[in-house]
């Protein structure tokens, strides 16, 4: 597919709220609060990169992947595609953009219509967008299929048929059908049994190198986005609290969200297992509809300095290792200088010299 | 060839494809589905070669069979003895049979054209549309069905027409509603948004990926809804609603002509509403071996 820019990101959100009103009302719906799924991101995706995206539940990273790809409309907020500006396209006009990117969904039993034999699902951006007849599609189809590794008579069965992972594998081909730029995974392996999970993601890599695709990979599996993702994006209640290289984010995190996750990751080393801290978060997600004030973490952060965590927005900052980071007291905390409430230690193995000058982000 | 690939091989050939096939093959498994098609098959049957298989004209009144005013009962002549006209009451069921499969398939379609219009227009487009649309269906089942039924009657007049008409209007909430709510469960489904991610067009979307999967429902919902237009039809009849010409053989009818003879001739009540609850029982058998048939739920996984 036609690369048009060349240079540049290939992907560039600026300030981007997405926000789903809430209505309610017998006859005419009034308009009484909005769920705040994205509230102001900025995340820049290069070319032939995977960016992983990870957090917890309903943090809004599967809107963020579905706003970029505009099934959402943004509330406010630029999406740069290749240096066009696509967050105020329409349908129609969005139509040609859709070839360059696709997407890959969750659950592989409901992205697939039980009604449609595999070769008329994978098969479909190929008529949608006049790209082949019937005869050249069903070829298409099949030489698809056998590129994500299932044989080309898959194309005349349908989804029922199939396991999770080679529905998966359908899922794949239907989004390299038309040969896209970027693809979006949303949580692509977290319904699949682990031993699955490792074949489809070598199957993802595979398939970058091959057609020098882009990833946006959502998950909240900490481990599976270490392994495919060469940047990792941390969410938290529709804010990125904090984007690193993803080797620096496991051996350095800065945010007190992201240090708390990692803690929750079993390591495979009964020793050092026991020996280390976890840090549990207190409370639940609070309601993304009528979010804390100023930092959005501030009410479960096991670091909160009050009263600045519940008076300043914490800036995504810039740190001189690379390391965004949305949190006031990141280089204290890095520092030793900050310790969790009611618990001891929290194991910060190397510290990283941190710039002296912050860099607030641009609001 | 071991035995266990001579087993793969012919579950294979057995196996179902399609979701369709898949439906019609899970039904031919299901006893009482296959009783309710037996019921039906026999009604449909009996009511496409009445003719045929009617001994008499059902019409005509012949008092001279009559034994000093009172029906004789069933006999090796008249299988389900003579009516208070003197006319052969096997004949006038079979005929009855026309007229209920007629009501039936006429009023449902009005009922499920109609409906299904709505309820898509409702469920797809959602707003204004959504809300203008099912309010009025709210409206409309808020009057119980008979009774609405009978003041639509009422209003266009007694006969066989307008009770279809009724019982059709009747029954177009019921497939509004059913329709739009089963819609809406589609449209949040991933292909959906799937398809809308690859650029398919709204309508398409409509027509390919969302309708054949809301379908099922309304099909099983059919198939329930003909029982009780047959039902209702009776119920318009027997209150005097149907059929002007006293002559006509339908069920209704027929059984509202014997209420003052139920002492001395009972079999002329018990065998129309025999009749209507074989006919009805098939329908019900066989809309909820559909349901079971259909449902996504009990489908073979992977």
């Amino acid at each position: 597919m036609s690369s048009s820019n060349g240079g540049g990101p290939l992907v560039e959100i600026e300030h981007l709220k997405v926000w789903f009103p809430i209505k309610s009302g017998l006859l005419l719906d009034r308009h009484i609060g909005d769920i705040r799924a994205v509230d102001d991101i900025s995340l820049t995706i290069n070319r032939g990169e995977t960016v992983g995206l990870v957090g917890e539940s309903g943090c809004g990273k599967s809107t963020v992947g579905r706003t970029i790809l505009r099934l959402y409309k943004p509330t406010d907020g630029r999406i740069v595609f290749d240096g066009r500006d696509i967050s105020k396209l329409n349908e129609q006009e969005m139509r040609p953009l859709r070839r360059r990117m696709q997407m890959v969904f969750q659950d592989p039993f409901a992205s697939l219509n039980p009604r449609h034999s595999v070769g008329r699902i994978v098969g479909e951006p190929l008529r949608t967008h006049g790209l082949a007849n019937r005869a050249e599609s069903a070829g298409r189809v099949r030489e698809l299929l056998q590129t994500v590794g299932l044989p080309p008579d898959a194309a005349g069965r349908y989804p029922h048929e199939f396991s999770g992972g080679q529905r998966q594998r359908i899922g794949l081909a239907r989004a390299l059908a038309l040969n896209p730029d970027f693809i979006v995974a949303d949580e692509p392996v977290s319904a699949l049994d682990v031993s699955i999970q490792a074949q489809i993601i070598n199957l993802f890599e595979q398939l970058q190198d091959e057609f020098q695709l882009t990833y946006l990979f959502i998950a909240h599996d900490l481990a599976v986005v270490r392994h495919i993702s060469d940047r990792i994006a941390v969410m938290y209640l529709g804010w990125i609290v904090e984007v690193s290289p993803a080797a620096e984010l496991y051996e350095n995190p800065l945010h007190p969200y992201t240090i708390s996750l990692l803690s929750a990751v079993p390591i495979p080393d009964p020793v050092v297992e026991r020996q280390r801290e976890s840090i549990l978060l207190a409370g639940d997600l609070p309601s993304p509809a009528n979010p804390p004030a100023a930092c959005r973490f501030h009410p479960r952060c096991p670091f909160v300095q009050p009263p600045r965590c519940r008076e300043e927005i914490p800036p995504l900052r810039r740190l001189a290792t690379g390391h965004e980071v949305a949190c006031h007291w990141a280089e204290d905390i890095q520092a030793g200088r900050l310790r969790p409430h009611e618990r001891e230690t929290v194991v910060v193995e190397q510290p990283v010299a941190l710039a002296p000058e912050e860099e607030p982000r641009p609001v | 060839m071991s035995l266990a690939e001579v087993e793969e091989i012919r579950l294979e050939a057995d196996a179902p494809s399609g979701l369709w096939s898949e439906a019609w093959y899970r039904l031919r498994r299901n006893p009482t589905a296959i009783l309710g098609g037996i019921f039906v098959s026999t009604f449909v049957v009996i009511a496409i070669f009445a003719p045929l298989i009617a001994p008499e004209n059902p019409e005509a009144a012949r008092p001279d069979r009559l034994h000093f005013g009172t029906p004789p009962g069933p006999s090796w002549d008249h299988w389900f003895g003579l009516d208070l006209q003197g006319r052969d009451e096997f004949s006038r069921i079979v005929y009855g049979a026309r007229y209920s499969l007629l009501i039936g398939v006429v009023s449902v379609t009005i009922g499920l054209t109609i409906g299904l219009i709505l309820g898509a227009t409702a469920g797809f487009f959602g707003g204004y549309a959504d809300s203008t649309i099912m309010r009025c269906m709210d409206v409309m089942l808020a009057i119980p069905g008979l009774l609405f039924a009978i003041g639509i009657v009422a209003m266009l007049g007694a006969g066989l027409r307008q009770v279809m008409i009724a019982v059709g209007v009747v029954n177009i909430p019921i497939f509004a509603r059913l329709l739009r709510g089963s819609i809406l469960a589609q449209k949040e489904n991933d292909f959906v948004l799937a398809a809308r991610s690859v650029g398919v067009r709204r309508r398409i979307i409509l027509v390919s990926h969302v309708l054949p999967n809301s379908i099922s429902v309304v099909i099983v919902a059919a198939t329930l809804a003909m029982a009780t237009a047959i039902i209702d039809v009776a119920g318009l009849g027997f209150l005097g609603l149907g059929p002007q010409n006293p002559a006509t053989p339908e069920w209704g009818t027929m059984l509202t002509d014997v209420n003052d003879y139920l002492n001395i001739a009972p079999f002329l009540a018990i065998i129309p509403g025999v009749a209507i609850v074989i006919s009805v029982l098939g329908f019900n058998l066989i809309g909820d071996g559909l349901r079971e048939a259909l449902d996504p739920k009990l489908r073979t996984r992977g």
